[in-house]
């Protein structure tokens, strides 16, 4: 056989293939160009070779980590990583490469060899399903919330009060958001406020704003949440732990469409669209005489009530793709997804925090996930521990020794100014509603 | 005038939209009066966009750039010789002397700048 018969039986087999191949020199200088290659870049192999291969393959990693040059570093190959090229005629072409060092004969390294995958139409593809399965920043499959998603935009349009309930980490926030993003209002002002994160003095403030001279430290007037989301929404959040007073002061809002300022002597007029939410059964409230009646007909004009995670498993998978877009974006990683395992794991385990917990998983694996698919290391130990519990049957929550402690320290310190939280939260150098938040958390009396 | 050009080490950075650096020369016909290094790492498109328009540039001198950020540039002003690679100081000069098309590779070497402009 002629000595460059070898060279061209290889040339024919690498222009057949559907995957882009290049090689370089030790200088990453492209030796070779496949017909793929050029097809997928624009470029031709003519122009290609002799030019360095970032001028030509123009990746987003070529300039801050390159591949070629991170394999003939540690000798390692790397296989299948997302990455985005530009193409000759400027546009963003989405592609997997695989980079391996490339040897002589004698096993002397040579240069680099990369190949490269288009991913244009499974993005593509990608990008429909999801956008089937999305209504704005909320992922689902779930039929029920398709439903929801199918009379949201009638919901939102109507400028009705709404009520959300749901367990904790069900996305009440999100459904808020949407409303409010879907509603004429939505060029103005969406405030959120916390109604249990608050003290009673503090959330009425918080609310209504004061003026001037309403108590010692008021040295000038301050707008309230009301003030601040006029035109717009108000999102008020774990509404059922508000106080009765408040309950009265709200119910104003709700009839009137004013309410008073602290230390104020005339009302002030409101244009706002309120949305409250809830984890608690409001009408069971009701029953107890712990809720206002007349307050919760006003707030139940449309209720909607969402599902926990764990009765809607089907949408477990697109919420992890979800995760990991989101935190591959925010952390700068390039993980693919996660193995088989820990999909069956996931879609077994219960999530008492709901979507939420999910999201806390998948961020607690991407710190420690050190390859470009979460494995089941990767999962926090309470999820992968034992044999993987039903939320049923796990024991009952305890304090970390750290909350332990944190409640201790609390309890002593308003034990020893007899329960006075202002000097108890200037002891501990902390605000007055972090430590009512902590009072609250730990049930301390 | 003000052309500016992404850079990658003493190269033109392939890529406008991730390049780390930006260089940004004042001419008075043919001659440059002023010329500073800009910092683009870390920075998102918007910002790169913004930061060319604070800095008063006409002209971009780059690789790769994406249809979208041609469009934008083209619509606040900034003209655009795409396709460039090679030794930025080189293009510089070529563009000086009123030679610089897009396509151009500028490897210091050759006495004929290769073109291959966008299909």
């Amino acid at each position: 056989m002629d000595k460059k018969e070898p060279e061209k039986f290889f040339n024919i087999i690498f222009n057949s293939i559907a995957d882009g191949v290049f090689t370089t020199d030790d200088e990453g200088k492209i030796t070779f160009f496949n017909k793929a290659a050029e097809e997928i870049t624009g470029f031709t192999s003519d122009e290609a070779i002799g030019r360095y291969c970032y001028e030509i393959f123009r990746a987003d990693i070529c300039q801050s980590r390159c591949a070629l040059k991170e394999v003939l570093k540690t000798e390692k190959e790397i296989i299948n990583l997302p990455v985005t090229i530009l193409s000759k005629n400027g546009k963003r072409i989405p592609i997997s490469i695989s980079a391996a060092v490339l040897r002589d004969e004698k096993g002397e390294v040579i240069g680099g060899v990369e190949t490269f995958r288009d991913l244009s139409v499974i993005e593509e593809l990608k990008k429909e399903l999801s956008e089937k399965y999305t209504f704005g920043d909320i992922v689902s499959k779930n039929h029920f919330i398709h439903d929801l998603f199918n009379i949201l935009p009638n919901i939102a349009g109507s400028d009705s009060t709404v009520l959300i309930q749901g367990a904790s980490g069900t996305g009440k926030e999100l459904f808020a958001k949407a409303i409010h993003n879907l509603s004429l209002r939505k060029n103005k002002p969406f405030i959120k406020v916390n109604c249990g994160a608050l003290p009673d003095t503090l959330l009425e403030s918080e609310l209504f704003g004061y003026i001037k001279g309403a108590f010692t430290d008021a040295k000038k007037d301050k707008p309230g949440r009301f003030a601040l989301a006029n035109e717009g929404t108000i999102f008020l959040d774990e509404v059922g732990d508000m106080s009765p007073s408040l309950q009265v002061k709200l119910l104003r809002v709700l009839q009137e469409k004013e309410y008073e300022p602290l230390g104020a002597t005339s009302p002030k007029k409101t244009d706002v669209r309120i949305i409250a939410a809830t984890n608690k059964d409001l009408s069971e409230l009701v029953n107890k005489g712990k809720f206002r009646d007349d307050l919760y007909y006003r707030l139940n004009v449309v209720k909607i009530n969402l599902p926990p995670l764990s009765q809607r498993r089907e949408d477990i998978p697109l919420l992890v793709d979800t995760f990991i877009r989101k935190f591959n974006a925010k952390m700068g990683k390039k993980i693919l997804g996660v193995s088989d395992r820990v999909l069956r794991l996931l879609l077994r385990y219960d999530y008492p925090g709901n979507v939420r917990e999910l999201e806390n998983i998948i961020e607690h694996a991407f710190v420690i996930c050190g390859g470009d698919r979460i494995e089941l290391d990767c999962l926090p130990r309470e999820i992968t521990g034992g044999q993987m519990e039903t939320a049923s049957s796990l024991p009952m929550e305890e304090k970390s020794p750290f909350d332990q402690a944190e409640a201790e320290v609390i309890e002593k310190t308003l034990k020893k100014y007899g329960g006075d939280r202002i000097k108890t939260a200037k002891e501990l150098k902390i605000g007055r509603t972090t430590l009512w938040r902590k009072i609250r958390k730990y049930g301390i009396a | 005038m003000k052309v500016a050009i992404p850079l990658f080490k003493d190269r033109i950075s392939p890529r406008f939209d991730v390049c780390p650096e930006i260089w940004i020369i004042e001419l008075n016909n043919e001659e440059v009066i002023n010329q500073e290094k800009c910092t683009m790492g870390g920075f998102n498109l918007q910002q790169r966009l913004d930061q060319l328009t604070s800095k008063r540039v006409d002209k971009i001198i780059c690789g790769g750039i994406d249809n979208f950020c041609m469009d934008h540039l083209g619509k606040i002003g900034i003209d655009v010789i795409y396709n460039v690679a090679g030794q930025a100081r080189e293009a510089l000069n070529l563009f000086i002397k009123g030679v610089l098309q897009p396509g151009f590779y500028c490897d210091g070497k050759k006495e004929e700048p290769i073109s291959f402009e966008k299909n």
